[in-house]
């Protein structure tokens, strides 16, 4: 591998690891409130760990890339990470789809 | 001596097969992976649009998922138009587009949490959060 891919791999795992603190403090937040377990926690809850497999992911296929698994890197975990990319869209779509339904509900009644 | 100089040329043309499959394999992965990332952008980009603001999360993430798609299409010299860069530019356009979603997580936290406002909106019709369900302080 070239010594400039290997450092831009190095940068983007470092900087998408920093990414993954945020939503792994969400997650962590919200095992301890998880009485509170209503439909919008859970639609929170979905949505975080969706995003963190997708940036974990990306970190994973960048450390196969430093390591020099280019079949295993590009052929199987970055397509991974933008399936999970997929899902975090599908699922923000659909939660939002079923709150607005739910707020046109409840001005009605 | 001549045993030896054909299983050397045999393996090597072993290698050569391998290396042809691994390269039209890895091609057809790109391609599916070119495939994935425009559903998501797509998505976003419409949510964006039916937000009418800049300041959501629907907006930001079609930002980062657009550079991150540009990177790829450079990364792989994909386009014709494009193919006078440098795979480099590719990758580095990728290292921006990392950037670019680490800092909008992060800033989206801190201002979620300095005005105890929703870090991602839930309203599809305005950028106004009014929803509570994706709340960083209702967890």
């Amino acid at each position: 591998m070239l010594q400039t891919q290997y450092y831009y791999n190095l940068i983007d795992a470092i900087v998408y690891l920093i990414a993954a603190i945020i939503p792994a403090y969400f997650i962590l937040k919200s095992r301890k409130s998880i009485i509170i377990n209503n439909d919008n926690n859970n639609y929170f809850r979905k949505l975080t760990m969706v995003l963190i497999g997708f940036i974990l992911v990306q970190v994973f296929y960048h450390i196969a890339a430093i390591i020099g698994f280019r079949l295993l890197a590009k052929g199987f975990l970055e397509p991974l990470s933008m399936a999970a990319l997929l899902l975090f869209g599908a699922i923000y779509l659909i939660s939002m789809w079923k709150i607005k339904k739910r707020q046109q509900e409840e001005l009605k009644t | 001596m001549e045993d030896k100089k054909t299983t050397t040329g045999g393996t090597q043309d072993m290698i050569n097969i391998f290396e042809n499959n691994n390269t039209d394999f890895l091609h057809s992965m790109s391609d599916i992976t070119f495939i994935l990332s425009l559903i998501p952008l797509v998505i976003f980009v419409w949510l964006a649009v039916r937000s009418k603001s800049i300041k959501t999360f629907q907006f930001q993430i079609s930002i980062f998922i657009a550079v991150y798609i540009l990177g790829e299409i450079i990364e792989n010299n994909r386009i014709a138009i494009f193919s006078f860069l440098s795979p480099d530019i590719g990758s580095q356009i990728h290292i921006g587009s990392a950037i670019f979603f680490t800092i909008m997580i992060w800033f989206r936290f801190y201002y979620a949490e300095k005005s105890r406002k929703n870090m991602v909106e839930s309203s599809i019709g305005n950028g106004n959060s009014s929803d509570s369900s994706m709340s960083s302080t209702n967890n």
